[in-house]
């Protein structure tokens, strides 16, 4: 049940929802972890006030690609987001969410 | 609509990525071994039973380390059990989940299915009905061509 991948006796087999966020960090998430500075809007829930509604992770790998994995904790309102990347010079944008391969 | 933003720097730098963070666990518990990676008979297992199409959906995740046989059911687990000819291995009562395990699936079962999965093995021991001195020898019984040997 915590597995990412469901098999049918007899059948196929197919992923959960939790196989993708895995598969993304497994293929993107790897080289050097970047300190994200973020500037975000807050939150208080039971345990903590102040908590952020976006949470970010980034990473630059050996090729010089860079990616950023980000949650937006909202449960109501999009965000529009602004991401500081001038200190890597040119870079190509690429949005591999959603993608397969 | 709500603004954020992110700033990074590429010499803002929190360490080098272990891939072995990207690790994971195959258990002896419900139907992870026994009707997940091992089903033969199924139309796409191999000639070890194991199904090569839930093969083909581990290697995309690019797993470089699977930790194994648990979990709760490595505590009670005897590894002599599981290796020797297969109609010779006992069925025993896992007492971390109550099912009837049977050994069809052991260490070098898994060890194959690991080479197949293209990953490694951390191999768990069980320090829950025994201790540390009986479980020295499942590394020898990896290496050796006398397996049962061991038996």
């Amino acid at each position: 049940m915590i597995a990412p991948i469901i098999t049918r006796e007899g059948g196929g087999c197919w992923p959960q929802t939790i196989y993708w966020p895995f598969f993304h960090v497994s293929k993107y998430g790897r080289g050097k972890a970047l300190r994200a500075i973020v500037n975000s809007p807050v939150y208080d829930c039971a345990d903590y006030e102040g908590v952020p509604l976006i949470d970010a992770a980034a990473v630059q790998d050996d090729e010089g690609n860079v990616t950023v994995f980000c949650v937006n904790r909202d449960m109501k309102e999009d965000f529009e987001l602004e991401i500081d990347l001038r200190s890597f010079g040119d870079l190509k944008f690429e949005n591999t969410t959603g993608a397969v391969s | 609509m709500k603004k954020a933003k992110i700033v990074l720097d590429k010499d803002y730098i929190i360490s080098s990525i272990d891939p072995r963070i990207y690790g994971s666990f195959i258990e002896h518990l419900g139907r992870a071994v026994y009707g997940g990676i091992y089903e033969p008979g199924h139309p796409q297992a191999d000639g070890q039973g194991f199904r090569r199409d839930v093969l083909e959906m581990v290697r995309k995740l690019n797993v470089p380390v699977v930790r194994y046989p648990g979990g709760n059911f490595v505590s009670g687990f005897n590894w002599e059990d599981s290796v020797g000819p297969a109609d010779r291995r006992p069925k025993r009562l896992d007492l971390a989940w109550f099912t009837t395990e049977t050994n069809a699936v052991g260490l070098h079962e898994f060890a194959d299915w690991a080479e197949k999965a293209d990953t490694q093995v951390m191999y768990a021991v069980n320090l829950g009905t025994r201790g540390p001195g009986k479980n020295c020898l499942p590394g020898a019984a990896c290496k050796c061509d006398r397996p049962d040997h061991y038996a």
